[in-house]
């Protein structure tokens, strides 16, 4: 089964992904004395200037503006990996990097960091939740790297001033960083949305609210100008640990369609999102172990699961035959299920 | 019901690495029924009626440029003596050009000359001493400085900040319309590209490059470099061999558009309408003030109420482009230096 959703314009909403074939990673150095104190902006009072009233507001907020842009320019990072170019934002001396999910595409994926002057750095992929797009890569060169801090999505208010930075387009020597200033729209544990307009290659950039802290991390658009997606800030905080021990967790569903002789159960995700089983297929392998609709799915043997992708990474990792002990609770009882993998045979 | 909605994931492809994998990588996000409503800088009314002083004197000077009757774009008194800065691409074929003012008076404008580099029209309208012309100050400005864009009316149009450091924006380059491969003995065409140059003059696959300009050509770099020293509309003759018969055959050339089913140029063109002619200046100042594309031709304006730009294009959905005040003087003394030598060797009737 396959998804495609398509944006209030009809387009398909895609990307293309491409194969590592970063051929040689530029040279490591070059960066080393460039590390800045963060936060180097005396703290503003956010609330007075959310409705300028006066000209004097507008100065001070272009004032701010300017110090925040200067300040997290140098560790605002274009990042180079599998064939694609994305940005993010060095969080910490030692080089821990936000990212969006996407680009940091998998664990231990190798990735090139250009810096606004042109040097380059090298790590590789941490933590990946895939669902809500967050990413933590690590810069294994040695440090010490500048960076921004990290903000408190609590004290984020819809109207706030925000800006948005990043490499659109991928890093260009002639117009280093980009810089574009929005409000909040909304503001969720999942979503942030503002209208600093971002595009490709801005994906991993950092969000910054005015005292120069990353609130967001730069993930999708829609049509419009209103309609850019940002990662929220908790939830790197709230999944730090996840994301530093190089975790790959909430996937999305794969998007390359069953093939016939493929390990099979026959289940449909629930509309309502997560790894809840939506439908049962009758007299397939889900079906024979005693999987219900309205199931929700804990781990697969053993294997703690949270999205519907994630079962379905789950099941490819086994062969038909195999036995397989799905953890699901019903009614708010636990129950442990054993399967016999099944076969994807395709219908005529 | 949630309504899923577009969602566009942003991370980049590098162009010159080869794709060996093509994933459908695609998210839907609930998010409740778009509230139009929401406060958006775009949509700030009172941030804009804050920013109406600032733009008090300015806006004196700008007029809207009407071609043969429809809105084209704006356009700036550059001189007293009634010389207009305007939007050379967007008022272009127009037989009857008529600026009109924000009091709603209409002058008949006639062209002086046009700066094709910078996409820039000088016209003049026989207005002596009935506008003020703006001054352009070189005031450096920071990324993330506040910015105006002035129409003709109290309230600005739009304001946004400053996003890059002033660069270059390259032409799009100027192509043929063919892919090409060497053969040792001349460049073979593989490929010809629908609405360019070659396709209209009849190339065809299978046939092979030997001579452009009467010059032997065997490899494909030769034909690049050629290319580079021409301007758009350029006529090129080529030699070329079919079935052992060599023909001679008139390519124009034309600029490479970039491909509209692209998915970087349909994100670009996601929220708005984009300048027809947005590439190719000397020096632009980036914004992401959110402006149509007739919006262009008038001042930018810092919040000292200085003129430091001219809006020459809506780039794309995060980009406009304003050419910075030297440039903006330097072409306007050029244009209006051609008009006076022109009136000077005009014949006394």
């Amino acid at each position: 089964m396959r998804f495609v959703f398509v944006n209030r314009r009809g387009l398909a909403a895609t990307v293309v992904g491409c194969g590592a074939l970063l051929a040689a990673c530029a040279s490591a150095q070059g960066a080393e004395d460039a590390a800045v104190e963060p936060a180097d902006v005396d703290v503003v009072d956010v609330a007075e200037l959310r409705e300028p009233k006066t000209l004097a507001h507008l100065r001070e907020l272009e004032e701010r503006v300017e110090a925040v842009v200067a300040m997290a320019a140098p560790a605002t990072v274009c990042i180079r990996a599998g064939g694609g170019s994305g940005s993010g934002v060095i969080v910490s001396e030692d080089g821990l990097v936000l990212t969006a999910g996407h680009v940091a595409m998998r664990p231990g994926t190798r990735v090139t960091f250009v810096f606004p002057d042109g040097s380059t750095a090298r790590g590789e992929a941490l933590g990946i939740n895939e669902g809500i797009d967050s990413g933590l890569l690590q810069i294994t060169d040695e440090g010490p790297w500048p960076f921004v801090e990290m903000g408190d999505l609590e004290t984020v208010e819809r109207g706030d001033w925000v800006i948005a930075m990043g490499h659109p387009g991928g890093f260009d020597a002639e117009r280093p960083v980009v810089a574009r200033l929005g409000r909040v729209l909304n503001s969720r544990d999942d979503v942030v949305q503002s209208d600093c307009t971002i595009i490709g290659g801005d994906s991993g950039g950092p969000l910054l609210d005015l005292n120069g802290k990353v609130i967001g991390i730069h993930s999708r658009i829609g049509g419009g100008l209103t309609a850019n997606f940002h990662v929220p800030i908790s939830t790197y905080t709230d999944t730090w640990e996840r994301l530093a021990a190089g975790e790959m967790w909430n996937r999305a569903m794969p998007t390359s369609g069953l093939r016939a002789g493929d390990p099979y159960i026959g289940v449909r995700p629930s509309r309502r999102g997560g790894a809840v089983i939506g439908e049962v297929i009758e007299g397939q392998a889900a079906d024979n172990a005693g999987i219900r609709r309205g199931d929700r799915v804990t781990a697969v043997d053993g294997k703690p699961v949270e999205s519907f992708g994630d079962i379905v990474h789950e099941i490819r990792a086994n062969k038909p035959g195999d036995e397989v002990v799905f953890s699901v609770v019903r009614d708010g009882e636990a129950l442990e299920l054993e399967l016999e993998m099944g076969r994807y045979e395709p219908q005529e | 019901m949630a309504r899923f909605f577009a969602t566009n994931r942003l991370f980049s492809n590098l162009p010159a690495l080869a794709c060996v994998l093509a994933l459908l990588l695609c998210t839907a996000l609930p998010v409740a029924a778009q509230d139009r409503s929401r406060r958006g800088r775009a949509a700030d009314r009172e941030l804009r009626a804050v920013l109406a002083p600032v733009i008090e004197e300015v806006r004196r000077s700008v007029v809207t440029v009407i071609g043969d009757g429809a809105i084209r774009s704006l356009g700036t008194v550059v001189d007293e003596r009634g010389y207009v800065l305007a939007k050379a691409s967007e008022v272009a074929g127009s037989d009857l050009l008529i600026c009109r003012t924000g009091n709603g008076l209409d002058f008949e404008a006639r062209v002086v000359g046009r700066d094709l580099a910078n996409d820039l029209v000088l016209l003049h309208v026989e207005a002596e001493g009935v506008f003020d012309a703006v001054a352009f100050v070189d005031e450096p400005l920071a990324i993330g400085a506040l910015v105006i864009v002035a129409g003709p009316e109290e309230t600005p149009r739009q304001a946004g900040i400053v996003s890059a450091q002033p660069r270059a924006v390259a032409p799009n380059r100027l192509v043929l319309g063919v892919l090409l491969a060497s053969n040792g003995e001349g460049v073979v065409v593989t490929r010809v590209t629908e609405d360019y140059g070659a396709a209209d003059a009849g190339v065809e696959v299978g046939d092979v490059i030997t001579h452009l300009m009467g010059k032997k050509v065997v490899a494909v770099q030769q034909l690049v470099g050629v290319l580079q020293e021409k301007a758009v509309g350029d006529r090129v003759t080529i030699s070329v061999l079919r079935d052992g018969e060599t023909l001679e055959l008139e390519v124009e050339l034309r600029e490479m558009e970039p491909d509209p089913g692209s998915r970087g140029e349909r994100m670009n063109r996601m929220g708005g309408a984009v300048s027809e002619r947005n590439v190719g200046f000397e020096m632009v100042i980036q914004h992401d003030a959110e402006i149509r594309p007739r919006d262009c031709g008038g001042p930018l304006v810092n919040l000292e109420g200085e003129v430091v730009g001219f809006n020459i294009a809506r780039a794309g959905r995060i980009a406009t482009y304003a050419l910075p005040a030297s440039l903006v003087r330097e072409k306007v003394d050029e244009l209006i230096a051609l008009d006076s030598e022109a009136a000077s060797i005009e014949p006394e009737e």
